[in-house]
């Protein structure tokens, strides 16, 4: 489908299944880095149209790296997805705040995150 | 009712002064009626008896003093010379009359002799008068020369009268008093018949003024000042004064006694011959009383009689007396009310002043109430309570501050038990996504290469990761729901149990099962995110048992009655049933966690419920039996209390400090 797709996650398990389900689902294009700072370059670099940020991660938390990719590119571009590995309510509005356009717990059958991608390409 | 409240209603010092006036007023009142009356009769007594003595007394001089004129008229009619001096007054009478030089020379012969009788025994004149009726000598002028017979033809003189009175009786005769307008005197005559041996020849008469009789009366000895005598006439029914009136000395005669007046009717009893005592009110209109006699003989009343005001003067007097002497009793009294009222009185304002002191947060006020009284001992109570509010108050300060700090501990605790449950969940459920995952990989990818056994034990992996998974979960909703305390407020559970029903849609559509919810459930109080989570969880239960049945599609019944203080709500399933050996089970997770697969598939739902219906003070129970679904009944108290739950339970609770530790930890606190 040739959509660029950049990961920000520092669990690696979590990297490994995330890649795979978007893979299946089509999407070859797949960047992945580890940390916040490493995750603002790459989109600064590759310009992906689909950011899935961890909501924890080593140095700056995922909501501040979505708010800086949506200060310092489009309001519109890329796509921001929040992924969180825990079940506190407080994190989707904290998302919502910080710009993100979709938020979803992590599960192992990553069904809600592809269920939301799909969503955003429509 | 009314006067009843007001007395209620009075101050101490009041009730004590009316109790006390009523108290001293009744036997005092009747003290002073008994002893009045009694000194008033015996005075009564007194009075009659002295003015009996008194008109004994007046009587018989009135008696005796007309008796010893009597006696001297009888001495001289009997006197030898009286024949002698009427002979030759008769003869020198006849032979030239009064003013014949015979008569002349008898008068002066016997004149000063008649002259000085008629002086010394106090008459006022002298008569002489012959048989024939002539008066053939008087002291004073005679102006009528007729005989006594023929003036008696014509005119009521009481001489001629009395003179025939004594020609026909040969007696001493005595005529009542009259009034003679000429001398201005009231008077009365006395005659005595004459004999020359046994023959009548004439008779002696004099006149007697009532001036004798008024020097008697006129002595007051033993009448007080207002006592008198009273000589009375009846002539016909004519009455008369016959002596001077005390308080008018013209009377005699000339006042005029109304026969029809009180004094009159007494002066009649009087001269029927009775005695006695009377009280009237005499000529004055003063009110006396009176003692009376007849003198028979001279057919005179007397009557003895002095002012009721002035006999009883003592007992009025005595009356005065008593009054005052009540009055200064009275007084006595109010001021001994007021002295004792105000000793009672004092120190209960003292204690109501202390009280309202210390009620106003000043511990240090105490009663100064010395009395060993009932009242000293209310005071000493009362500053030992207050000694031990005190004592309570510091307690209760020191625990206080001490519940502060722990307070503060604990919410430092209960802050990191946040981020501990935050981390956790994250922290757990990440590895355990990793087993799924990986595991699902290894079966899709390798499915293959795996015999019979390893694709056994790789479902057996995805099996345990996905329990693990849902007890995390559990657990973290669990300690989540104790930790919130949302505030009670008024939910329309008809509202509620849609929206939760809405969060299940597709749960319920998955299981073909059928809802049947009972219309116009109540509007409660309670908390509403609970609340919410209480049914959801229920009906999840229903349905989750009432799917393991396969005879027939999960039925899941919500139903409500109102039971005294109690709303009471029921959740029917046609599941598969609980044994009642595990009815207290159910709600238990810790006793589940160590269970084999007997309990599978309970789920910490139940746990989650019973610990909100806990929260609510309410109760929950199931009624099943095994093959016959089940009911689960639950209880929400109408007036909930607020109830904060103790963070120490919830520490056990959430398995961060055993309960023996914080038996040990309270302990500790309550000896500091």
């Amino acid at each position: 489908m040739g959509k660029k797709i950049l990961i920000i996650d520092d669990n690696d398990q979590d990297r490994k299944i995330i890649k795979r389900f978007l893979s299946k689902a089509g999407y070859d294009e797949i960047f992945i880095v580890e940390t916040g700072e490493d995750g603002l370059k790459k989109a600064e670099s590759e310009k992906p149209e689909l950011v899935i940020i961890d909501t924890i991660l080593p140095g700056i938390d995922g909501f501040e790296v979505c708010r800086q990719i949506r200060e310092t590119q489009s309001p519109s571009y890329p796509k921001i997805i929040i992924i969180t590995g825990s079940i506190d309510a407080v994190d989707a509005v904290k998302a919502r705040k910080s710009g993100a356009d979709d938020y979803c717990a992590k599960t192992s059958d990553c069904s809600s995150l592809l269920e939301a991608v799909k969503q955003l390409f429509g | 009712m009314l006067s009843v409240q007001y007395f209620k209603n009075l101050r101490i010092t009041a009730k004590f002064i009316l109790w006390f006036l009523f108290i001293a007023l009744a036997p005092l009142a009747i003290a002073i009626n008994i002893s009045y009356s009694n000194s008033r009769k015996i005075l009564e007594e007194e009075v009659k008896k002295n003015l009996i003595a008194v008109t004994d007394n007046k009587a018989n001089q009135i008696e005796t003093y007309l008796n010893e004129k009597e006696k001297n008229v009888v001495m001289l009619s009997s006197m030898s010379d009286m024949v002698d001096i009427i002979d030759k007054f008769s003869r020198a009478f006849d032979n030239g009359g009064i003013d014949s030089p015979e008569y002349i020379s008898v008068l002066r012969e016997y004149e000063p002799l008649l002259t000085y009788y008629q002086k010394s025994f106090g008459f006022d004149d002298l008569f002489l008068i012959r048989n024939t009726g002539d008066i053939i000598f008087s002291i004073n002028e005679i102006k009528d020369h007729r005989s006594l017979y023929e003036i008696a033809l014509y005119e009521d003189f009481k001489l001629s009268k009395l003179f025939i009175k004594t020609t026909e009786s040969l007696k001493i005769e005595i005529s009542d008093f009259i009034y003679y307008p000429k001398i201005k005197k009231a008077a009365l005559y006395i005659t005595a018949p004459v004999f020359n041996g046994s023959d009548f020849i004439g008779v002696i008469g004099f006149r007697l003024s009532n001036e004798g009789l008024s020097k008697l009366v006129q002595n007051y000895t033993g009448l007080g000042q207002t006592g008198e005598t009273v000589i009375v006439s009846k002539i016909g029914d004519e009455l008369n004064f016959v002596t001077p009136l005390r308080f008018d000395p013209v009377a005699a005669f000339r006042r005029k006694i109304d026969i029809k007046s009180q004094e009159g009717s007494v002066i009649l009893k009087a001269f029927k011959g009775e005695k006695g005592l009377d009280i009237f009110h005499d000529y004055r209109g003063q009110e006396v009383s009176a003692i009376w006699r007849y003198l028979p003989e001279f057919r005179l009343g007397v009557i003895v009689k002095m002012d009721t005001s002035e006999i009883f003067s003592s007992a009025g007097r005595l009356r005065k007396q008593l009054f005052m002497v009540s009055l200064a009793l009275l007084i006595v009294v109010v001021i001994i009310a007021i002295f004792i009222a105000r000793s009672i009185s004092r120190p209960i304002k003292e204690l109501t002043l202390v009280s309202g002191v210390i009620s106003n947060g000043d511990f240090s006020a105490r009663a100064k109430i010395n009395a060993k009284d009932e009242i000293g001992e209310l005071a000493q109570s009362f500053n030992q309570m207050t000694d031990s509010l005190v004592e309570a108050n510091t307690i209760v300060e020191q625990k206080k501050s001490e519940l502060e700090e722990q307070k503060k501990l604990l919410e430092k605790a209960n802050h990191e038990l946040d981020s501990f449950v935050y981390t956790a969940s994250h922290d757990l459920r990440a590895p355990l996504r990793g087993i799924t995952a990986f595991a699902s990989f290894l079966e899709e990818d390798y499915k293959d290469k795996f015999d019979e056994e390893g694709r056994d034990h790789l479902k057996e992996i995805s099996e345990g990761a996905r329990r693990m998974t849902e007890l995390i979960d559990d657990l973290l909703t669990l300690s989540r729901i104790s930790r919130i305390q949302n505030p009670y407020e008024e939910v329309d559970i008809n509202l509620l149990i849609n929206s939760a029903v809405k969060r299940i849609e597709f749960y319920i559509k998955e299981h073909k099962a059928n809802l049947n919810i009972q219309q116009n459930l109540p509007i409660i109080k309670c908390d509403r995110i609970k609340m919410s989570e209480v049914f959801l969880n229920l009906i999840n239960n229903g349905i989750k048992y009432a799917s393991k049945n396969n005879k027939e599609n999960p039925k899941v019944e919500i139903g409500y009655i109102e039971e005294n203080e109690f709303h009471k709500f029921h959740i029917k399933d046609n599941g598969i049933g609980i044994d009642p050996k595990y009815h207290k089970q159910v709600f238990d997770i810790f006793r589940r966690l160590h269970t084999t697969k007997e309990y599978e598939g309970f789920g910490a739902g139940l746990s989650i419920v019973k610990r909100v219906i806990d929260d609510h003070g309410g109760e929950i129970w199931v009624e099943s039996e095994l093959g016959k679904g089940a009911i689960f009944y639950f209880t929400i108290p109408k007036n909930l209390k607020v109830k904060k739950k103790k963070i120490g339970a919830i520490l056990v609770e959430d398995g961060l400090i055993t309960q023996e530790e914080l038996n040990e930890k309270l302990k500790r606190q309550e000896k500091g």
